[in-house]
């Protein structure tokens, strides 16, 4: 499969799981979306018969509200701010197994996955680069920019 | 009758997520105890009796399938039934963990109704044995 039929599908996938996960209604973005404020990266890595890394990009206050729309708590509620991270892990963790499903051909594929991991991000020094990477693509999550790359490995 | 129940995710988020469901699902909750990775689970299975185990497959120290391997040689856990919890949903994968015994299988991103369904399901089965 193509970079850019994973690019697609990345896409799609990553709408559909932020619907079911914690009931964002989402659509692509433009190139020039607002960069995220205070974000953070969170990364995971799928080996089989076709290999890459998936890379999700978000302001930790959209982690706060996927951890309180899925908790059904507030937004500034302690469960949703100490979640942030660990949402947006955990949203790359789900997306790359939609796209594992969707990429698989053969009954017997199998894929190896390392732990989905988080980094802050530097919107400032990163977005630009980020952004502009033709593997790229944005969402808008309810006024979020959710970035996602994949980049074959 | 009070059940108890393990939740194994190294997610945190999805640990409260199950474990809020469990919680409203209308059965008769005991205690809900949390690990966050196979290693931690096995010990809280060694020390309690558990009725129900809620497994991630991918998680750090020990990870999913060797918790469950682990468990089916040890007498004292080999029949505690297992609903595993998983971004994983290849054929392949789903055939494995049918041939490990597993009970249940949901793919994430869950419906509470999918944890619901699970519990009363794999509990009814195990007071009618």
């Amino acid at each position: 499969m193509s970079e850019s039929n994973i690019k697609q599908l990345l896409l799609e996938t990553t709408i559909a799981s932020l619907e079911t996960m914690a009931f964002f209604c989402c659509e692509p973005a433009t190139d020039d979306a607002l960069s995220p404020e205070d974000a953070i990266s969170a990364e995971m890595t799928f080996n089989g018969p076709q290999s890459g890394t998936v890379q999700i990009v978000a302001s930790r206050f959209f982690g706060q509200r996927l951890a309180s729309n899925a908790l059904c708590c507030g937004v500034t509620d302690p469960d949703a701010l100490e979640r942030a991270e660990d949402s947006i892990r955990e949203l790359v963790n789900v997306v790359v197994g939609a796209l594992m499903s969707r990429i698989a051909t053969q009954k017997s594929d199998v894929f190896a996955l390392t732990l989905p991991s988080g980094r802050p991000f530097d919107s400032n020094a990163e977005w630009d680069d980020f952004a502009k990477d033709q593997n790229v693509c944005l969402i808008d999550a309810e006024g979020e920019t959710v970035g996602l790359r994949f980049k074959t490995v | 009758m009070s059940y108890t129940f393990l939740v194994t995710d190294d997610s945190s988020t999805t640990r409260a997520i199950i474990k809020r469901t469990i919680t409203l699902s209308g059965v008769s909750v005991g205690q809900i105890l949390e690990a966050s990775d196979g290693l931690q689970a096995l010990n809280k299975l060694r020390a309690d009796k558990v009725d129900l185990l809620f497994l991630d497959l991918n998680m750090p120290n020990m990870n999913g399938l060797e918790l469950i391997t682990e468990m089916r040689v040890d007498s004292r856990m080999a029949r505690i039934p297992i609903c595993v919890v998983s971004s994983e949903a290849t054929d392949s994968r789903r055939e494995q963990l049918s041939e490990l015994g597993v009970q249940g299988y949901i793919k994430k991103p869950f419906t509470p109704e999918q944890i619901r369904g699970v519990i009363q399901s794999v509990l009814t089965i195990a007071v009618a044995a």
